[in-house]
């Protein structure tokens, strides 16, 4: 009844039957594609329920926009509402408030179109893959809240190429990342410290192992990754090695720490001097406190010595030092200076004067036979082993997956095709920023390396410090809260039209809500993580939940044949 | 609190007047006894023989003499008050008589209540009854419209008018607040311009619809 007035229709008088409609939000009034939309609320949708970010649809006349809500307004259609308002505590007061609050007092929301999808006319096939908004539903227009279906269609419904992330903000309904796409490029975990950076790297971990969309090399600053790790508040929670058995190896840089907590790596890492290179010193200039001249004289050395350098350089005394300065016509404070700083890597537990390569060789061979890699740092958790290894190693990589993909390229043989590879960098800062990303691997694999079917997954707190061109080139980035303004400018390097979602980004939680955006995902989305618990294990393990185990297993009577015969 | 039970009346009610006076817009008619009119706002409807009913909704009642020349004078003296005046003058119930006027807010030609004017006025010396309470529901089942014509009434005090008939089609529907909440929606967009008039409108009908105003 009254149904044309959308009134009295919320009695649930409803036959039971009947098609639910999607709950419907109001109505559009103006926009632009440029500006974004003007939607006017119905007197029956609550303004409080409407949060930022929230993901709904308009219905236009030949497509289905989803759009994103950017803001939220009171408004009203005559100024003298609001100049004498109906305030007082009485009945009459309150009836007047009722009556009006929708069709004098409003309110209104404002979204931001992002994507577009044809709607079947009778006998034609419309498309069902949405594309980017370019245009702009007509004038009142209804506007719904996004149903299931709607978050199925536009983000995908777990399965191969798709991984659940997390559910929306003020729904329970799965959304999806796209992680062939997701690998393709080089993405970004952006947050505070505490906001649960790591959580969202295991979860993206966990996808691209579980469909093996691409094999995995995590530099685990923290032992975080491998094996069991404590979380604020919930206690531990599992590893990769623990989830996906026999998928993923651990390497230690510390083999001591790794059996004081009971973790049996399957190999250690070291390191031979011979393997430091010259980038790899520039690149510890902070750490090592390196002057500007050091890395002339380095270079001077290894032109001198070739791959020896480093020990060669060690070994020297004063009066060999003095004499090399003079040969080469180096400076001998500079050279002094370098020597005695490089002896801060010479003392590092697993730097060796010469290695067999043997450790770094199992470690680049087991992700090429498509096991996946996480590198514990144990007590060596410091940045100068860190950023060290990360580079000595990742370079190595590199070398590896070029050679590969040339050859891939000359052959076009499937079989000749390298493994996706994504690599985890903590602390990316260090390796990407302004200064680094011109010289470290890092840089190089960030700008370019996805033709080489390397990608990085860059893990930070501090998004400002990364470099802006390697910044542009992310292609998912995944952000948590963050508060500095040249943080948040930062994540929004190389997005165009993304004002809007500075206001999101600005009201996440400070924990288990991130918003995603970029090449992984159609549209930005902001979520609430999911869950890395009991359920996540079993949605990881081959079997499935336990229940669906105890289903598929045959019974010992369908074998055997009954007891009571 | 749950809503007061529909009044109900399936059969057309007897009638309470006879038209003597019709226009496409009004019609007056004569209370069937004096001085029981039906009240302020309640829907009534005039049939005819071609099959069309009119809607008018109660605007205004009087009392007075039967014509203008005999103008009711003060019968009361020596202590006679109020009632005994019409008990020792019983010609009075034939000198004096009770009027109403009825502004037309619709019509049903047999396609369903239509809230637009009828293309004939009602004629004159029909009946008129009041709308029983599935009329009344299956007349405002169709929309506001009325109101509009209701509030933009000369002559007559039309939000009082409005009040009225909003309070008993929601008595009528068995749901008065809600019905005054949609209604005082719909005068809402009716009055956007002028909000004075709107807001002692709403207060008003907020007096007559004290269900919902106890929740």
């Amino acid at each position: 009844m009254l149904d044309h007035l959308n009134g009295f229709s919320t009695n649930g008088n409803d036959p039971p039957d009947a098609p639910r409609p999607h709950p419907r939000l109001g109505v559009l009034v103006s926009g632009s594609l440029a500006e974004g939309l003007t939607a006017r609320l119905d007197a029956e949708a609550s303004v409080e329920s409407i949060r930022l970010g929230k993901f709904v649809k308009v219905a236009g006349e030949k497509y289905a926009y989803f759009c994103l809500v950017s803001d939220v307004q009171l408004d009203s259609a005559n100024a003298d509402v609001v100049r004498d308002p109906p305030s007082g505590p009485g009945a009459a007061d309150a009836f007047v408030r009722e009556v009006l609050a929708g069709t004098t007092t409003f309110g209104s929301i404002k979204l931001k179109p992002e994507l577009m999808l044809e709607i079947a006319i009778s006998g034609e096939a419309a498309s069902d893959v949405p594309q980017a908004a370019r245009t702009i539903p007509p004038h009142f227009s209804s506007v719904y809240e996004a149903t299931e279906e709607d978050f199925h269609r536009v983000f995908g419904a777990e399965g191969e190429e798709h991984f659940q992330i997390g559910q929306p903000i003020d729904m329970d309904v799965p959304v999806c990342i796209n992680l062939t796409k997701l690998v393709q490029r080089s993405n970004g975990v952006f947050g505070k410290s505490g906001t649960g950076k790591s959580f969202l790297t295991r979860l993206l971990l966990s996808g691209t192992i579980k469909t093996g969309a691409a094999v995995n090399l995590i530099f685990d600053m923290h032992s975080e990754y491998g094996w069991n790790a404590t979380t604020e508040g919930t206690g531990e929670v599992k590893g990769l090695s623990q989830l996906f058995p026999g998928k993923v190896v651990v390497f230690t840089l510390d083999p001591e720490s790794a059996s004081k907590r009971s973790v049996r790596p399957d190999g250690s890492v070291t390191i031979g001097l011979d393997e430091i290179t010259v980038e790899d010193v520039t690149l510890l200039q902070d750490e090592l406190k390196l002057n500007r001249t050091a890395e002339e004289s380095a270079l001077l050395c290894e032109e001198e010595f070739g791959k020896e350098w480093v020990r060669r350089l060690l070994e020297m005394d004063g009066d060999e030092l003095h004499t090399f300065a003079d040969r080469t016509g180096g400076h001998i404070g500079s050279l002094g200076a370098l020597r005695n700083k490089l002896r801060k890597v010479r003392v590092l537990p697993f730097v060796k004067d010469t290695v067999s390569h043997s450790s770094l060789d199992q470690l680049i061979a087991s992700l090429e036979s498509g096991k996946h890699v996480v590198l514990e740092f144990g007590h060596q958790r410091n940045l100068l082993a860190y950023i060290l290894v990360a580079n000595i190693i990742t370079r190595r990589l590199h070398s590896r997956w070029v050679s590969k993909t040339e050859t891939f390229l000359s052959t076009k043989q499937e079989a000749d095709k390298p493994r996706q590879l994504m690599i985890t960098i903590e602390e990316a800062h260090k390796f990407l920023n302004s200064e680094a990303a011109r010289q470290t691997t890092f840089g190089t694999i960030a700008r370019e390396l996805r033709k080489y079917f390397v990608t990085l997954l860059v893990v930070d707190q501090r998004p400002s410090g990364i470099d802006p061109e390697v910044l542009s080139q992310i292609g998912t980035r995944i952000t948590c809260q963050l508060n500095d303004e040249r943080d948040i400018d930062a994540i929004f390097t190389g997005v165009s039209g993304a004002s809007h979602l500075r206001g999101v980004l600005a009201t996440l939680d400070s924990r288990e809500q991130a918003l995603v955006l970029g090449h992984a995902v159609p549209m930005p989305i902001m979520i609430r993580t999911r869950s890395y618990d009991e359920r996540f294990y079993a949605a990881m393990s081959p079997f499935g939940t336990p229940a669906a185990l105890v289903s598929h297993a045959t019974r010992y009577t369908e074998i055997f044949g009954g007891e009571d015969d | 609190m749950s809503p007061p039970a529909a009044i109900v009346s399936p059969m057309p009610t007897a009638p309470v007047g006879e038209v003597i006076e019709a226009t496409t817009t009004e019609v007056v008619a004569q209370a069937c006894n004096l001085e029981s009119p039906p009240p302020l706002g309640t829907f009534v409807i005039v049939a005819d023989d071609r099959g069309c009913e009119v809607m008018g909704v109660v605007a205004h009642v009087e009392t007075g003499g039967l014509d203008s020349a005999s103008r009711p004078i003060m019968r009361g003296r020596d202590g006679v008050r109020d009632r005994q005046i019409y008990e020792e003058n019983p010609d009075l119930l034939f000198v004096l008589r009770t009027t109403f006027r009825a502004l037309v807010v619709g019509h049903n030609a047999g396609e369903g209540w239509k809230q637009i004017l009828p293309p004939l006025p009602p004629r004159l010396h029909y009946s008129v009854r009041i709308a029983t309470s599935d009329e009344a529901r299956a007349f405002t089942e169709v929309g506001f419209a009325y109101l509009g014509s209701l509030l933009s009434a000369t002559d007559i005090p039309s939000d009082e008018v409005v009040a009225a008939n909003v309070r008993l089609a929601g008595e009528q529907r068995g749901e008065p607040y809600a019905f005054a909440l949609q209604a005082g929606r719909e005068l809402a967009q009716c009055l956007r311009a002028d909000y004075a008039r709107l807001s002692a409108l709403l207060r008003r009908m907020a007096l007559a619809a004290p269900t919902g105003a106890a929740r």
